[in-house]
């Protein structure tokens, strides 16, 4: 167990080097010059280009670009941006809790709405119900998400006016504080109506993934002989759907969760940018644009590592789901 | 309970007397929230010179000298100033009873130091170029700076408008923690989602009238005008020209628009055939049919140009007349100028809805004088490289600048700038004309050197003037008081007479 | 039983709702009533059904029929390319991985990780954003972040046939592995592929759309349904039409090819038999 973890997390430093490499190379082959972004067209002229490019070490060498960045990363510095002067690291983390905010709301929900309809879905299989539910898994995967963004903005913040349209409404995190050490909802309840309808963007597509899986696992464990045997013993049909049947639906349905946990963390650019959403996505997309590497690398980094260690656990919790697999 | 009566009826009074909207009795308080488009980064004035980031750091700090909505220059920390020794220096008094928000009065040595923060060149600021021509920036008394230039330059005040002023004591934490003698103080930034400032009551033109200023990056255009239309914010910026009607219409909405201080081109590599032909510059020049370009691209929100100075500029001459649409001398000119057969150029454009509408609309314009056009969408960084690398056929692209006519048409057509003069478009007698201009102190003479430019230029077309675009910003009618700056920056209290105020 | 007359129904409407998809963009020339880029001055935002204008106009005045069947082409395109070339790579790379495992199988295994590391629209964005908008690049944008899923799951199959008893009497009786990938393995994962090609297709038209969202999409002159889309959507209150129907176009198509992709995951299972 501590070889495959030991192994795993050797294994993980590689593709960090891999993926620090890659944007790395991307970044500096690409045509746009970072000094001269910085300086801005207004500002032009060619003596400040080149102070500009001596001050953010871009005269040197790449290779000597790239290992000093690795020995800062060392040091446990992710650099500083060239646009926003500031710390990349205070760039990322300001944008971190409303990032994760987002995307565990969106799994929450899509974990909440697929589980038990996917579940009956596969119980009452060819039944209008399942029908209806492979309409909604089809749907949720064929809706642009900037277009489902727009139209959700225009049903529930304009026409009825029941949610907000952008923006954050403080951290969630300090409205459950506040709920839990004065009793107050306020914060929270301000909170959630702004989280709602980019969450719900958000989940559309997991959901219809989810659902997908969890019907189709159940469907194939509902064939097997150790739910005839449960049901022979008499167990409640509640008991071997959601106990038996779900469990053998698990380990794939984890494995897709740890597929997408990428696109939640860093892929939601186009929902922040819809719904004005001060997350990781908008900061990296923005980067490139601006040609801010360091902040770019950063953010990939952190999105990287993130990704590696949901992996590691997700393969921990295989054992867990699963007394077959064994570590070797 | 009388005395707060009697305030508030003292302060209704001060507020008729300021010169309000009429027929309405001012309110005081609230919050008032700006939606723009882009997020700002940078607090400090000094490092930044983006639209977006100034129309925060206005509310934070002051300048020497304003310009109004008209553009005149109008005194703003500096009272009055005088020009001597044939324009060398020129002198600034200033006011003496500013403080900065953490209590500090305002200094002339806060103003030297401010100017000679932007001068310093290890601080890179991107207002230095502004200012290359100031020698020496010195404290006469506590309240009156002068300034040494190498050359008369008559742009000075102009250039000054870039220059916000610090606390000398306060300047280590700007982008953190910014204070300035505006008329907001800052409270606090959350990136990407709102900067919120609170009105500052020592402000020396009085208060503002409302208590809170929040400014919130919202870069979707429907959202923003979503949000705008259900009233969550109260000005929106970037408003599209088709939508206006409809926001009129609208009950709490009105959209207010200022001719700004810009210029849009359509620029030629002067250097590379064919357009090495000044016949073939200006066959384009008399294909394109600009009124229509506004009409179909920018309906309401730009004016077709006759040159390169906007109506709002005092150097503006409403008797100049550019080269107009005249489809059949421009097939002339090119018959004339016998170029290739089947030709294609390129017509380069930065990536957005608006330029590539406006690239497909003259594309198809210049098709009819035979023109084989080969339309390229690049992404901003990338145009921007081949642009000032001069690696290109013909671009379109804004220019945008202080409203001073030596900021619009230097950089752009005098031959020593280096690298702004992407067209090379290279005429001894433009360079002088634009070298008199900024060298002159007297606006009308200054005025008759840019008409004299503008003449030249006509007969060279090094780059064809295509529109100056407006400064369009939707706001609520609760807000009073209020319209986009010329320069597209956001005033809400000032020296000189604005005084927004905000009905709940 | 005729393994026809069983076919699934998802499959006759996805493969049915796709072929006219496919007849109405290569007869794009044929079908539109006006030359794509052609501009109506008189009639600009003009509404679905004005005399001439089936669906309307666009902020020029172009007929938004014609454009949306040319459109069509690109979105297409864009969608099978990707995954044709995604496709071809992804295999090829799974197939040499499985069937010579040990150090390559490694090295290819970790090459998908930080594929998979980055956020998968944020790759495309960087290299689109790197290399300049338009079609070429946007493939290629596309196919980088595409082609791990047919490797990984090529690779996962081949270490499972590799066991198989008739793979095993293969290489008894002196097979090479070359052979055995070509006769026995490949055949064995082609049900795979083909079903990962219809759902890969249907993300592509979406990243596509995506993409051109964040103004990293196809560019003019050239029009996609998500350029078209994205290119209106701050007009959806005045001319709805310009939003709606090529959304709709977008929705269907994606629709279609997961009916398509679900149909045939199901028929082609053979324990579903």
């Amino acid at each position: 167990m501590t070889r495959f973890v030991m192994r795993r997390i050797t294994g993980g430093l590689t593709v960090l080097l891999g993926v620090l490499f890659l944007v790395f190379a991307l970044a500096h082959i690409a045509p746009g010059d970072p000094a001269l972004l910085i300086m801005g067209l207004e500002s032009a002229d060619p003596e400040r280009l080149a102070d500009l490019t001596v001050k953010l070490g871009l005269d040197r060498p790449l290779w000597i670009q790239f290992t000093d960045y690795l020995q800062g990363l060392l040091r446990g510095d992710l650099g500083y941006s060239y646009r926003a002067q500031q710390p990349v690291s205070v760039l990322i983390f300001e944008r971190l809790p409303a990032t994760l905010e987002l995307a565990g709301a969106a799994l929450l929900l899509s974990l909440v709405i697929a589980v038990p309809l996917g579940t009956l879905a596969a119980r009452f299989q060819r039944s209008g119900w399942d029908y209806v539910a492979g309409l909604g898994t089809v749907l949720g995967f064929s809706l642009p998400g900037f277009w489902l963004g727009l139209l959700l903005i225009l049903t529930f913040a304009l026409f009825f006016q029941w949610l907000p349209a952008s923006g954050r409404g403080g951290s969630l995190m300090g409205g459950v504080v506040d709920l839990l050490l004065r009793g107050e909802f306020r914060a929270l309840g301000l909170s959630l109506r702004h989280l709602i309808l980019p969450a719900v963007t958000l989940a559309a597509p997991l959901t219809a993934l989810l659902m997908r899986f969890v019907r189709n696992g159940v469907l194939q464990a509902l064939g097997n002989d150790y739910i005839r045997t449960a049901r022979a013993k008499g167990l409640s049909e509640r008991c071997v759907l959601f106990r038996h049947a779900l469990k053998n639906a698990l380990i794939p349905m984890v494995t897709v969760l740890g597929l997408y946990a990428g696109r939640l963390l860093g892929g939601a650019v186009v929902i922040e940018t819809v719904f004005a959403w001060p997350g990781a996505g908008r900061l990296m997309v923005n980067a490139i644009g601006r040609r801010d590497f360091p902040t770019l690398q950063g953010a990939v980094l952190v999105v990287a590592v993130a990704f590696i260690v949901i992996h590691l656990l997700l393969d921990l919790a295989y054992g867990w789901l699963d007394p077959r697999i064994r570590y070797e | 309970m009388r005395t707060k009566y009697l305030l508030i009826f003292f302060i209704l009074i001060l507020l008729s007397l300021s010169g309000c909207t009429a027929g309405e009795s001012p309110e005081t308080g609230g919050t008032l929230v700006v939606g723009q488009s882009t997020d700002v980064e940078i607090l400090d004035p000094h490092r930044h010179k983006d639209l977006y980031a100034v129309r925060v750091s206005d509310q934070l700090f002051d300048k020497l000298v304003m310009l109004n909505h008209q553009g005149e220059f109008k005194p703003s920390l500096a009272t009055s100033w005088t020009v001597h020794d044939d324009g060398m220096r020129w002198r600034f008094q200033l006011r003496n009873d500013v403080v900065f928000h953490d209590g500090e009065p305002m200094t002339a040595d806060d103003v030297v130091f401010s100017l000679n923060r932007v001068l310093d060149p290890e601080f890179e600021s991107p207002h230095k170029g502004d200012l290359g021509f100031v020698r020496e920036v010195r404290a006469e008394e506590t309240h009156q700076v002068s300034i040494e230039l190498e050359e008369p330059n008559g742009a000075l005040l102009s250039a000054l408008l870039n220059v916000h002023v610090v606390p000398e004591h306060a300047a280590d934490r700007l982008n953190e923690q910014p204070v300035g003698s505006g008329p907001f103080v800052f409270e606090e930034r959350q990136a990407d989602e709102r900067i919120v400032l609170k009105a500052f009551n020592d402000y020396w033109a009085g208060a503002p009238m409302f208590s809170e200023l929040v400014f919130r990056p919202i870069p979707e255009t429907s959202t923003r005008l979503v949000e705008l239309e259900t009233g969550r914010i109260h000005i929106a910026d970037g408003i599209p020209g088709e939508e206006m009607e409809r926001l009129t219409d609208l009950d709490g909405v009105e959209v207010a628009s200022t001719v700004g201080s810009n210029y849009s081109v359509l620029a030629f590599n002067n250097e590379r055939s064919p357009f090495d032909d000044p016949r073939v510059r200006r066959a384009v020049g008399k294909a394109i049919d600009a009124q229509r370009l506004v009409e179909l691209v920018y309906p309401g929100t730009a004016v077709a140009a006759e040159g390169p100075i906007p109506p709002t500029s005092w150097a503006y001459d409403d008797s100049f007349e550019g080269l107009g649409f005249d489809l059949g001398a421009a097939r002339r000119l090119m018959d004339e100028a016998d170029v290739d057969q089947d030709l294609s150029v390129e017509l380069m454009i930065s990536e957005d809805e608006r330029m590539e509408r406006g690239g497909v609309l003259l594309k198809s314009m210049l098709e009819e004088i035979g023109m084989d056009i080969d339309l390229t969408a690049l992404e901003w960084g990338t145009f921007m490289e081949r642009m000032l690398g001069r690696d290109y056929d013909m671009l379109r692209v804004a220019w945008s600048t202080d409203p001073d006519p030596d900021a619009l048409l230097y950089g752009l057509h005098h031959s020593g700038s280096e690298m702004l003069n992407f067209t090379r478009y290279q005429n001894p007698q433009a360079d002088e004309l634009l070298d008199r201009g900024r060298r002159q102190a007297d606006v009308s003479a200054r005025a008759e050197s840019y008409r004299e430019f503008q003449e030249i230029v006509l007969e060279d077309v090094p780059m064809v003037y295509l529109l100056h675009e407006n400064q369009v910003v939707g706001h609520r009618k609760g807000v009073n008081g209020f319209r986009p700056h010329l320069t597209g920056a956001f005033y809400f209290k000032t020296g000189f007479g604005v005084n927004t105020w905000l009905r709940q | 039983m005729n393994r026809l007359s069983r076919l699934d129904p998802r499959i006759i409407v996805g493969a049915g709702i796709l072929a006219l998809l496919l007849i109405g963009a290569l007869g794009a020339s044929a079908f539109a009533p006006h030359p794509p880029e052609r501009i109506h001055d008189d009639f600009i935002m003009a509404p679905p059904g004005t005399p001439g204008f089936l669906l309307g106009t666009d902020t020029l005045g172009r007929d938004l029929l014609s454009r949306m069947l040319y459109g069509a082409r690109v979105s297409l395109l864009v969608g099978a390319s990707v995954v044709v070339i995604a496709g071809i790579f992804g295999v090829t790379v799974g197939l040499v991985a499985g069937a010579m495992g040990g150090w390559v199988d490694h090295v290819a295994m970790r090459i998908t990780e930080i594929i998979l590391s980055f956020p998968p629209l944020l790759l495309a964005v960087a290299i689109v954003g790197v290399r300049g908008p338009g079609v070429p690049n946007l493939i290629i944008a596309l196919v980088v972040f595409s082609w791990t899923d047919y490797a990984r799951v090529v690779r996962g199959e081949m270490l499972a046939l590799r066991e198989e008893p008739y793979v095993e009497a293969g290489r008894s009786i002196g097979m090479t592995e070359a052979q055995l990938v070509l006769r026995y393995m490949l055949p064995g994962v082609a049900n795979s592929i083909v079903i990962l090609g219809t759902f890969g297709m249907a993300s592509a038209i979406l990243a596509e759309a995506a993409l051109s969202f964040l103004g990293l999409g196809v560019v003019a002159p050239a029009a996609s349904w998500g350029s078209i889309l994205s290119d209106a959507r701050v007009f959806l209150r005045l001319a709805p039409h310009l939003v709606v129907f090529p959304g709709l176009a977008l929705m269907v198509t994606v629709m279609a090819l997961h009916l398509l992709g679900d149909g045939l995951r199901d028929w082609l299972d053979p324990r579903s038999k």
